[in-house]
């Protein structure tokens, strides 16, 4: 969105947001620590209270997206999620360090040496070594966390950027695995917190990818080749409808002063659901990060140099008809005039 | 100027139903997070997978002291010294150097010589362990007999193998599955195995480990802190049962 | 010895990838990236993810000052790959949950027998 990149661009709700998560990881760990029962070391009581925590917030992150799209009003909560997952990582990372510095400190080996050769397996089910499950889920967080800055969507395209950060599921079912042959092993009220958040998880994404699935897809017919989208009356002003195809990429067709534009329903940023956006100072927002393009080239107004692909579209008496092959981001096409 | 329902993060302006949505929201996770924090702080220490008694705290504050008496090397450095008004029979005291390794012993030093030692000394229930930070050397005193070994018979028993110093109150918890890898980097660095017993063997729960020659034994990472069950011949040397079992018996439940 | 070695190399690793952070964001970052121009602030921030992902950043780089454009946004492969990770994880978790409480149920721990004499 900036035209010059900063280090994090700091708007009221951000700050709102961190505060909040700040305020809660402070309250967990201060509830954990201070009402902590049972003969425990400091340092253990550290490491069991940030490793728990980093697994509430990891739950709790990959939340959002499925609540977002089952309810608008979860959208907020998306907006800032980067930074969720940056402070998760370094929860995370907490916990790692304090297993560094008690578990694997003291001894003749260094630390790392002594991570990778103290626990190599039982050759039975119990005693499976559960750390180097944390170690892959902690590169991962790391990899996304350091990715997270702007700068890395555009070098790295939306697209890759994305592949990349889905590694986070990868990195769920890893903590899983770690918490499940380590600390479930050992801790029953933990088993709850880890039970409770991985299954409602499960089901939370289950659900809504079977509610995103029952959308209906369009082909296009032959012979002209184009799609029949919807009729004209269906579009409300200043929003869209989400035209989506069976072997292409969705297509968003606005209204806007009665008038029709097809641009790609994907943001140029995060590639956000734009067709859910609305038409807001004449130009198309994305409801995610609030990008915005102009409706009749896709171009993000100057001095922003985001572009989009747009389509042609005709009109058959009522029936809006879309050519389902998109146009280079930021082609011109007139908008479509209904007479 | 966005409408009143949609939220754009760069603007401050969003409708109040959708922040009172947030403020609930906000609320929520704030309640979550103090009551799962309050949760799960109460898991007593772990207890391992047969439920042994959790180690009690260390039942003193832990002293620099300094003992006498005759040492055994094999199967590890373990000091014995003169029965007393507390321990009526030759009492033992395990060795352990600073942190992850055992005591730093003088090469030149016989098995049996008499020496004085001066270190922390860590107590749980029938085993004492003194934690060494100088070289031990020798002393010209006149040497105190061996404990005479004395054979209890073979026997089958179920318990974990633990490293002797969290055990003995270095760490808490001293067991358990967590506590693996840490306790085998102890037993890497030469820290003494010891036994902990599921039932009592002749009033003892702790045993120190020995290979079935009375040595040392080779790598115990593979059998470290999981519910086993050895096999073996079990001596009493003084006050202190040493268990030398033969670890491909081992069977992990 | 092995566990050095592989320490060893991840150093390395690191070490080539700082040095190639810090050719990146001093050299190439401005020919790759309008939007640095005049931006230095956040030039550190991308320090760690340049470290540790200097492979991609060396052909990202290349490609970029190749000219090469980059394809049509497209986000079908990603959604599948979302619904198969979440599929997975529907088996894995339900599976690693059910194998944690079976090993941890209670083990009865035989009692302590004497089996014979010393040989």
């Amino acid at each position: 969105m900036s035209v010059k990149y900063v280090p994090v661009s700091w708007t009221t709700s951000k700050k709102l947001y961190d505060a909040g998560l700040i305020a809660g990881i402070a309250l967990y760990l201060l509830a954990f620590s201070h009402f902590a029962i049972g003969a425990v070391d400091d340092q253990a009581l550290r490491i069991r209270a940030l490793g728990s925590c980093a697994f509430l917030l990891l739950s709790l992150v990959l939340a959002i997206g499925p609540l977002a799209r089952l309810d608008r009003r979860f959208l907020p909560l998306l907006y800032n999620r980067r930074h969720f997952g940056v402070i998760t990582c370094t929860i995370a990372a907490g916990h790692a360090l304090a297993v560094l510095g008690w578990y694997f400190a003291f001894s003749p080996l260094g630390p790392y040496d002594a991570m990778l050769v103290a626990d190599i397996g039982s050759g039975h089910l119990r005693g499976v070594p559960f750390i180097p499950f944390g170690i892959a889920a902690l590169l991962i967080l790391l990899v996304l966390a350091v990715t997270s800055h702007d700068f890395w969507l555009s070098f790295l395209t939306p697209k890759l950027w994305k592949a990349l950060h889905l590694g986070v599921y990868a990195a769920y079912g890893l903590v899983v695995l770690h918490v499940a042959f380590g600390a479930l092993q050992a801790q029953r009220a933990f088993e709850i917190e880890v039970t409770v958040c991985a299954l409602g998880l499960v089901a939370l994404h289950l659900w809504t990818g079977f509610r995103e699935g029952r959308k209906p897809r369009m082909a296009a017919a032959a012979p002209s080749g184009l799609v029949h989208a919807c009729k004209l009356g269906d579009i409300a002003e200043g929003r869209a409808i989400v035209v989506r195809l069976t072997d292409a990429d969705p297509v968003a067709i606005f209204r806007h002063e009665g008038r029709l534009s097809a641009v790609s329903h994907l943001c140029a940023h995060q590639n956000g659901p734009l067709g859910e956006g609305r038409v807001i100072d004449g130009c198309i927002t994305c409801p995610w990060h609030g990008f915005q393009y102009r409706l009749e080239d896709g171009r993000a107004p100057p001095p922003f140099t985001e572009r989009i692909a747009t389509y042609r579209l005709h009109l058959t008496g009522d029936d809006v008809m879309l050519d389902p092959s998109p146009n280079p981001p930021g082609t011109y096409v007139q908008p479509l005039e209904p007479a | 100027m966005s409408p009143p329902d949609f939220f754009i993060g760069w603007d401050r302006n969003s409708g109040r139903a959708q922040f009172r949505f947030l403020a609930l929201v906000a609320a929520g996770f704030l309640a979550l997070l103090a009551g799962i924090g309050l949760l799960d702080g109460q898991d007593a220490a772990p207890r391992g997978l047969f439920h042994l008694a959790p180690p009690p705290p260390p039942d003193a504050p832990i002293d620099a002291v300094t003992l006498r008496g005759r040492v055994a090397l094999h199967p590890y450095p373990t000091l014995f010294v003169q029965p007393d008004a507390t321990h009526p029979s030759l009492h033992s005291v395990l060795l352990s150097g600073d942190g992850k390794r055992g005591p730093s012993i003088d090469p030149a030093l016989a098995d049996g010589a008499m020496v004085s030692v001066t270190g922390l000394k860590l107590r749980r229930g029938t085993i004492d362990m003194l934690v060494v930070g100088e070289e031990v050397h020798p002393l010209p005193d006149p040497p105190i007999a061996a404990p005479a070994p004395v054979s209890l018979g073979r026997w089958r028993v179920a318990g974990e193998i633990c490293d002797g110093k969290c055990q003995t109150g270095a760490m808490q918890p001293g067991q358990g599955l967590s506590h693996r890898a840490c306790a085998s980097l102890c037993l890497i660095g030469g820290v003494p195995p010891v036994f902990v017993t599921a039932s009592p063997v002749a009033g003892a729960s702790f045993l120190l480990l020995a290979g079935p020659d009375g040595r040392a034994l080779a790598d115990l990472r593979r059998l470290a802190a999981l519910p086993v069950v050895l096999e073996g011949e079990i001596e009493r040397r003084g006050d202190l049962l040493v268990f030398k079992v033969d670890l491909t018996q081992a069977r992990v439940l | 010895m092995t566990a050095h070695l592989l320490v060893l190399a991840v150093e390395a690793y690191l070490g080539v990838g700082l040095v190639l952070a810090l050719v990146f964001v001093f050299a190439l970052i401005d020919r790759i990236d309008p939007q640095a121009h005049g931006a230095h602030a956040f030039r550190p921030l991308l320090l760690p993810g340049l470290t540790l992902l200097w492979p991609l950043v060396l052909v990202r780089t290349l490609a970029k000052l190749r000219g090469m454009t980059d394809p049509l946004a497209s986000q079908r492969a990603n959604l599948a790959a979302h619904r198969m990770a979440w599929l997975g994880l529907a088996v894995l978790i339900p599976v690693a949950l059910v194998l944690a409480w079976s090993l941890k149920a209670p083990t009865e721990a035989p009692q302590s027998i004497r089996i014979g004499d010393a040989p």
